[in-house]
Order: C-alpha cells, then structure tokens, then sequence
C-alpha cells in the first residue's frame, strides 16, 4: 500500500525542513517579543520575517519539485518492475517445466546476483506450485546464493531486512531456512515472531515428515509451546501446517505441561480443521478446571461432529455447568448424542436465565430429528416461560418447521 | 487604554500560533514517521495475502442505521450484502423513516416479519417489528420508533450476534477486503477493542463491480482540497495518535469494534451529534479506569471511499456538524483535561484537541481580526501585517504540501502526473478562501454548540449521485496555518 | 463420428494473478493443449464463457470483485442442466466448508495450491475424458458445438 523506496528521503526532508521553520519561527517569536517592548515593530524583527518569509517559499518549491520529480520517476520504476517480473516470470516457468535448458534462459549468463523483480518472481512461483517443478525453483535460489543472503538477514539487526527475508522464506518454504525461523519465535519484538512462526509453519508443511521429537513437526511443536504468542496468531499458523497440522495437534495434547493458551488453540484448530479422528483427545479436556477451555472442549466437539461414549457423562454434566458459556456450548454438542439421551437432558436449558444457552438448547433440540422438532413444537406452545417459547418459535422458524404467519399465533401475542 | 490588553493579546497570539504550529509540524513528522516505519515496513502486503484465504477473520455484524433513505437504501444494501466475507450479517435500522423506506426494502429482499427474541443489553426506543430476509438469510431489518442515529444503532447492537460490529452509513463503499484486513487485526490482538480505517474521497474515481478499478482527478477545485484534507488527516494526523496509542477519533463511515468491549461501556450515546467520537473517548474512559490493558488504533490498510460534498451548503453543514460534535464531546468529558488518571490522553490529546482544534477557529478568526484592525488603526505596522498574513499562508501551504507529498507514496494513488501538479496547486491554493471560508464556519459551529444539540441536519441525497454521506463525527482534523 | 481428441479441448483459465495464468498455459501449452484461453479479470470470464465454449474452466476462488463462486452463480444460468461442463477450482483455501460450498456450487474438482504439475494435468485430463464421453453419448450435441 505504500511505496518503499525514496520515503525515508521524504521524510528526513520534510523533517529537515519544519524543523528549520520552527527555529525560524521561534526566532521571530522573541524577536518580536523583545522588539515589541521596545517599541512597534523594529527593523531586525521585520528582517527575521522576511528571512522565515523567503525560506518557507524556497522549502515549498523544494518539496514541490521533489514530489513531482519523484512522481515521474516511480511511474517509470514501478512499469519496469512490472516488465521484468514477466521477463522473470516466463523463464522461470521455462526452467521449471524443462522447457528450456538453464544454460538457453537468458541472452546473457545469469547474473550472479539475482535482480530484485527476478527474485520475487521465484517466490511468487513457488506460492503456486510444488513437487518437482518446485524444487527446480528452489535449486535456482540456492545456485544463487538467495536462501544464504535471506538467512544472512534473518540474523541481521534491521528490522525491516529481518521482516522481509522471513516473509520471502515463508513463500519459498526452503527446508534450510526452518530452524531459523524457529529461533526467531524467541524474539522480542511480537510482529517478528508473528511473522516467523507463519513461516515456519508454512515451511513444515512442505517438509518430508520425520517422526520423534527430533524431527521437523516436534521441533516446531516444542518452539510453539515455548513461544509467546496471541492465540489468533498460533492458531493461523497451525492452519497454515495443512496435512502437517493433525500430527502436531496431536503431539500437542499429549504434552503434559501444555499452557492453557495453547491448549484452547489447539481445541478450536482441531474443530475448525474438522479432525474428527481426534475427538477422543479433544473430550478429555471437557472436564478441565478452566471453564474457557471445557467450552472449547465441546465446541470442538460440536464442530467434529461427534461425542466420545467416555465423554456422554461430562456432557450432560455441563448442561448444568455454572458458567453460561460452558453450558452454550455443551448444548450444542449435545446435538450428536443420541436423541433418547438428550432430549430430556436438554429441555431444561429452554428456561435458562441466560438468552444463548436458550437458544442452544433449542437448536439442538431442532436438530435432533423429528422427535426433537415435535419436543420444540411442544415447548413453543406450552412452556410455562414466556421466554422459553419465544426461542422454541424463532428457532422453528429458523429451521423452516414454521411458517411466519403461524408463528404469532403460535406465539399468543399479537 | 487600549493597548495593554490588546498587547498582551497580541503576545497570546503569537506564542499561540508559533506553539500550534510548532506542534502540528511535529504531529505530521510524527505521524509521517509511523506511516513509514511502522505500517508502510511492518504491514507487509505479501503476507496477507496467503491468509486472506484460510480461516483467518472474526465474524461481523454491520449495522446500518437508516432515516427516510429510501432512494438509496435498497442500493446500499444490496452492495453490502454482495461482500466476498466469509461470514457475516447485516442488520438496517430503520429510525422511524417517514417515507417509503420499510416497503422498499420488504420488497426487494422478501422480508417477512418475525417475533423476535432478542437480548435487551442497551435501552432503546420502542422496536415495532423485525424482520428476516427469506432470500438473504444474514439480512436482519429492523422497525423502531425515532431515536436518533445512536439509539438505532444500540438498537441494531442489541440483535447482533457476532463477536465484532461495523456501524456504517449506508453510501460508504466498503471492501470487503478492507474488513478482512480490519478483522485480522482483531485475530493477532486480543486486547484490541476498535479500529479505524482510512477514508479517502470516492469522487472522481473509476468504480467497477463495487471496487475502486482506477482513480481520477475530480473536476471541482472543492473536491480537490478535500483529498489533501482527508489525506493530511488520516495518514499524519491518526497515523501518529494511533501510534501514541492516544486515538480519539475513529471515523463513522468505518470503524470496527469489539462488541462486548462497548457493550460494557454502555453502547451509543444517545442526544450527541458525534456519538462514534463519543463512543471512542468512553471507551477508553471506561479501561482506563478499569485498569485493563486495551487498545485503539488506526490503520492505513483497509480504506474506505466515501462521497464527499460537491456543494459549498452541503459541505457547510458537515464541518459544522463535526465541529459541533467535537465540541459537544470533549464538553461531556471535560473531567479528562490535564487529568493525570488519563495518561497520555488527558495530558496530551484531550488538551490539544480542546485548545488547538476546538479553540482554535476562534482563536484564528480574532488573529485575523486583530491584525486587520491593528494594520487599519497603524496599531501594528501595515506592512509587517501583511508579511505576517502571508507567513501564516505560506506555513499553512507547506503543511498541506505535505499531504499532497503522502499521496504519492501511496500504492494507490492519482496516477497521472498532470492529476499531481493539480494536486501541488490545491495545496497552495487551499490556503487562501477554502480554509478560511471553512475556519468561520468551524467558529460559527462553536457558538452554535449550545443550541443545536445533537441535530444531524439534513441531507440532500439524489441516489445514485448522492450528494453528501452523513459521517457523523469529525472525521477530519482539520488544519491550521 | 468424429473423434474427439482431449487435446483439442477449449479450456478457459480465469485467475487474477497473471503469474498463475502463465503457469497454467504453459503447462497446458507443453502437455499438448492448444485451444486455451484465460484471463486475470474475473468479471470477463462470463462474456468469455459464451464466445469461447469451453470444455474445461480452471478457475481461482479468491478474486477481487468477483470470486469464483460468484462466477460460478452466473454460469449456472448459462450451463444447460443436462450439460456436463467441468469446473476445476484452483486456490489455497483447505477449509473443508469452502471445498464443499464450492463443490455445491458446481464445481467439479478442486485442486489446492501450490499444486503438483503432474496431478493437476490428470485431473484435467480425467474430466476432460469424462466430458467428451458426455458429448459422444448426446449426438445431438456433438454434431452441434464440438466439431473443429
């Protein structure tokens, strides 16, 4: 969204020159205040004026003609950039496919040192495609020196050099590049290790698999429980692991010591990625001190769509959890025991203190089967709250099971 | 007999004027500083992209309240309910519309209504019906009796079930990109309670399929000063109180709020003029008395384009409905001036909000008028009036300059050179009549503060060519010479 | 009956990175397609769709204005309901809700990205065989729009 080059000139510039105009300015506020005890305005304070006078003009036409000359020269950088990234771009695809011999690329040997738009054409490739043509492009970053020069600056004190040589070693996904960027969640500052761990995991997903906590996924497990990250933040880069992420969620749960941040993270992944060969480990957290993570607990059960048999008794119990959440989210878990069981546990939940664990208990009524529908029916005409058949209503006419008009008569008031 | 006070006036000026803008040069370097460090390094483009497509976002709830808006309602709905966001809904709030808003809307999306069981966590005005859109099963519409555009949006609050609300007038054209980007925010911070966007000027601009495809150059000169105004402000102004964690103001047209966070705060303000500015200062009112680590901030990224007045009376009535609300806002918690419980805040942005924006067309129009009687009675030497006059213009042209210069960085930007010379002119010419006819509107709106309480005024709309978008709220700082 | 040979399949690429489109022509390119058309501006692909008749539509989720699913909503109106028109999606959205709303919206595969040449190229191949046993088992539609 902003152009990165010649900005820190603008800005040195414009710092340069309102810091010159303030000393300018403060200069004829006390030439002026001395003048003015001495009488109308003095010769020297009219000079100071016109010496301010005269350098704000020229700063203004200084700037003025920078801008415009910095207009000109971006619109012809930024259409050369964009010719060469397609001059790149086909003869990249062209190694890539073994369409064209390395050495045929191009008119002149390869540079050395790639360009910048070639660089980043390799790296917009490698977004797209993988296996063997992947690898070729990853080959061309090696031969030329582009992973050491990116590592060389994930090492390096600047931190703009350091964020985009993570961001471009999260699109390549070298393999070499991965225990660094582990090591980066350590860092202090948290847009480093947010950026790192996106691109490790994105890495790993490309990884050959190695079982054992000394391979790649145990590594990456054993750094992200030791890291200091935003829940958001882990959870997209256990998203971005792909078909890696079962494996490390799983290494996860079964970590003895596993903080409670973590572990809610993982809950919510394991539902959300929809591992629904996991739901064993993810019901034994439903009986977890912290009601946060026995409502993630269920949550992620409700999304796997499946209750454990060893996990049907904490449920029910939940239904009468003490904290609203947990009992939302129990109730709509609920929806995969089997009718006979939940129904009865369920019905309760309709007279709730609490508008969401209503409307929990009544979605999942509605969801189990025509004998839920009926129990819903039933409850929206002959609850003794108010409350309760309002829901009962609304939730029947979310399901289609009630037409609009039948609804207010259903509803008894006007 | 005069001269003592008329002296030390003068003296009160001219520390006024040299301190103002002494700190509004450091505010814009500030505030350039954090654009181009902080976002422009930090925000990296690339990134996101790769996570725009995964699971990435938080659901929203957009609110949109509505009064007689019957010639654009169906349009701006429809457009709002075409965003490529993975989930989310959207609840119109009719106020009490007098015209044929409701039978509009019933008709184009097949609403039916519905008995509605909802939460009552904010106290509004009477709800007459609710209704469900039969084709667009995330479109609620609401029914109530007249409140005021705060208590539709408490209203709206009160039905919505996502863990995130936009409220935006119904002719911003949001990007659905945009709230992914804002929701991002919400993801990788958990303390962070709102965010505002960008809002820059849609007029001029090539729109295609609901985006921005192009940007041009607008015909009027009036157009013209307000891209550097909108420009000055969101990229030094908020950049650099954001970066202060001091920001006061999220603009109506798009901001981003926790819901539980203002749920706690106690919803909209009903009666005030600028309730999202209002909404802003109580929220961090209410953590910072709680002792609550939190955040607001500003970010460049997401923009939002928003028809600008093409009218002198309209755009009259907007600055003077913002200057109003300012006003009103910092009245209404005037306990956080110089009050040291409020931190930086009271210490720093409340003070200079009070004496430098909302105090300050006064205190420029008597500068003016000082100098113009003090030339015509010989008081003050003619001659160093009018050097001094033409000081202010030419610092006031560099500030604007400087506007103009942050456009260019911009990805998007007015491509074409001849569009860059127009727009280095309006910076100059800017100076003088525009910001001076803007200055006695803003001074009249000052006096007016007790009398006009909590009024929108009215808008012109004219449909597809709406003339003028009720941002309510001073989305603007605007600035000084 | 004329024998229809995959590799004279028209096929229509639409996504907004013009990097992927070149990918994917030249691919195609090399492995013998050479009827292809595509473009990186998704609100073409409509207007494309009814001057191009493709056999196969590669297409992107994830574009700026119009995405693939609505893309995919304005062809259902073009696409005769007995017609077997392959829709490949192309993105890097793994969520199992998006491939099932994609699926349902007429898509016939979907492949994710970064993708593996080879396995792209079967998948295309496949439909593309199963289209044109479609066409050869509806005469009446193959003596129409499909010969050379």
């Amino acid at each position: 969204m902003w152009r990165r080059y010649g900005d820190a000139i603008y800005t040195l510039v414009t710092f340069a020159v309102f810091g010159f105009e303030t000393i300018a300015l403060g200069v004829l506020s006390i030439s002026f205040l001395l003048g003015r005890t001495s009488g109308i305005a003095s010769t020297p304070v009219e000079g100071v004026l016109l010496a301010t006078l005269t350098s704000t003009a020229s700063a203004l036409a200084l700037l003025g003609f920078f801008l415009l000359g910095y207009h000109f020269t971006s619109s012809l950088r930024d259409r050369w950039h964009v010719e060469q990234l397609d001059v790149w771009t086909e003869r990249w695809i062209g190694l890539a496919l073994e369409d064209t011999p390395a050495e045929q690329i191009a008119d002149s040997p390869m540079p050395r040192r790639l360009p910048r738009a070639a660089v980043d054409a390799v790296l917009s490739l490698l977004e797209v495609v993988k296996g063997d043509e992947g690898d070729r492009l990853k080959a061309v970053l090696a031969r030329h020196g582009v992973d050491r020069l990116l590592l060389r600056h994930l090492r390096s004190g600047h931190l703009t050099a350091r964020l985009d040589a993570i961001e471009s070693l999260g699109k390549a996904r070298l393999p070499q590049a991965f225990d660094a960027l582990l090591s980066l969640l350590e860092h202090p500052k948290p847009v480093v290790r947010r950026m790192a761990v996106r691109a490790a995991a994105g890495t790993l997903a490309t990884m050959t698999p190695e079982p054992g906590p000394e391979g790649p996924g145990g590594r990456f497990t054993q750094a992200l429980k030791g890291a200091s990250l935003q829940s958001g933040v882990a959870q997209e880069s256990l998203l971005l692991l792909e078909t890696r992420a079962g494996a490390v969620l799983r290494d996860l749960l079964a970590e003895p010591d596993l903080g409670d941040r973590l572990r809610w993270v993982v809950l919510e992944t394991t539902g959300r990625l929809g591992l629904a060969d996991m739901a064993g480990e993810v019901a034994s957290s439903t009986t977890h001190p912290d009601p946060e993570l026995r409502a993630a607990a269920f949550r992620a059960l409700h999304r796997l769509g499946s209750v454990p048999e060893d996990a049907q008794a904490s449920l029910l119990d939940a239904l009468k959890d003490e904290v609203d959440f947990v009992r939302v989210q129990a109730s709509h878990a609920a929806a995969f025991l089997p009718a006979e069981v939940a129904l009865p546990a369920l019905e309760p939940g309709l007279g709730d203190d609490s508008w969401w664990v209503r409307r929990a208990a009544a979605a999942a009524m509605a969801r189990l089967g025509d004998d839920g529908v009926a129990t819903v029916r039933r409850a929206a005409e002959t609850h003794p709250d108010q409350a309760a058949r309002e829901m009962a209503v609304q939730i029947l006419l979310e399901a289609g099971a009630l037409d609009p008009a039948a609804a207010r008569l259903v509803k008894g008031v006007a | 007999m005069w001269s003592a006070p008329l002296t030390i006036y003068q003296y009160v000026l001219l520390i006024y004027f040299s301190g103002l803008n002494l700190l509004y040069a450091l505010f814009c370097c500030v505030g350039l500083r954090a654009l181009v460090i902080v976002f422009a390094r930090e925000f990296s483009q690339g990134s996101l992209r790769d996570l725009l497509e995964r699971d990435v976002y938080k659901p929203v709830s957009i609110l949109v309240p509505a009064f007689d808006e019957e010639v654009s309602i169906v349009g701006s709905v429809r457009s709002l309910l075409a965003l490529q966001f993975p989930e989310f809904e959207v609840i119109v709030v009719s106020d009490g519309s007098t015209d044929q808003t409701m039978a509009r809307l019933v008709d184009a999306f097949a609403l039916a209504e519905q008995p509605w069981a909802s939460r009552q966590d904010l106290p509004t005005a009477p709800v007459r019906h609710t209704f469900r859109s039969l084709t667009h099963p995330n479109l609620v519409v609401v029914d109530k009796e007249n409140g005021g555009k705060a208590d539709a949006l408490n209203a709206g609050l009160n039905l919505a079930r996502y863990p995130l609300f936009a409220a935006v007038d119904a002719d911003s054209m949001l990007d659905a990109e945009a709230i992914l980007r804002a929701t991002r925010l919400f993801v990788e911070d958990e303390t962070l309670v709102a965010v505002g966007g960008t809002i820059r000027p849609l007029n001029g601009a090539v729109v295609r399929d609901g985006r921005v495809t192009e940007l041009a150059m607008p015909k009027r000169w009036l157009e013209r000063f307000q891209i550097l105004e909108y420009a000055r402000a969101f990229f030094t102004g908020r950049a650099g109180w954001s970066h202060f964690k001091s920001l006061l103001i999220i603009s109506g047209a798009f901001g981003l709020f926790r819901r539980t966070a203002v749920l706690e705060a106690g919803g909209f303000l009903v009666g005030t003029v600028s309730e999202d500015m209002e909404l802003v200062v109580r929220l961090h009112k209410h953590f910072l008395r709680k002792g609550q680590p939190y955040n607001i901030r500003f970010t460049p990224d997401p923009i939002c384009w928003t028809e600008v007045p093409t009218d002198l009376k309209t755009l009259r009535r907007q600055r003077n409905r913002w200057h109003r609300g300012l006003c009103e806002t910092l009245w209404k918690h005037r306990d956080m001036l110089f009050n040291p419980r409020y931190g930086r805040l009271g210490m720093v942005a409340v003070p200079y909000f009070w004496f430098f924006e909302a105090l300050s067309p006064l205190v420029e129009v008597s500068g003016y008028v000082i100098v113009v009687v003090g030339a015509l009675t010989g008081f003050v030497s003619p001659r160093f009036a009018l050097l001094f006059v033409l000081l202010a213009v030419l610092y006031g042209m560099l500030l604007s300059q400087l506007a103009a210069g942050v456009e260019t960085f911009l990805s998007t930007r007015y491509p074409r050179m001849r569009d860059r010379i127009v727009l280095l002119v309006a910076a100059f010419i800017e100076f003088v009549g525009y910001r001076q006819f803007l200055v006695f509107e803003r001074t009249l709106a000052t006096f007016q503060v007790p009398f006009k309480r909590g009024q929108w005024g009215k808008m012109r709309r004219q449909g597809a060519a709406a003339v003028a978008t009720p941002v309510d709220g001073p989305a603007v700082t605007a600035p000084r010479p | 009956m004329e024998t229809l040979r995959p590799k004279d399949a028209r096929i229509l690429v639409v996504d907004d990175e013009r990097v992927n489109v070149v990918l994917l022509e030249r691919i195609l390119e090399q492995d013998g397609y050479t009827n292809v058309r595509s473009t990186t501006k998704s609100e073409q692909a409509v207007a494309l769709y009814d001057e191009f008749e493709p056999d196969l539509i590669l297409l992107d989720l994830h574009m700026p204005g119009l995405d693939g699913f609505a893309v995919m909503e304005r062809l259902e109106d073009r696409i005769a309901s007995d017609t077997f028109l392959p829709i490949l999606i192309l993105t890097a959205d793994i969520r199992p809700e998006v491939k099932r709303r994609a699926l349902s919206a007429g898509a016939k595969d979907f492949v994710t990205k970064p993708f593996d040449r080879t396995e792209v190229l079967l998948r295309i191949q496949n439909l593309l065989e199963t289209r044109f046993l479609h066409l050869r088992l509806r005469p009446e539609l193959a003596s129409e729009g499909q010969a050379t």
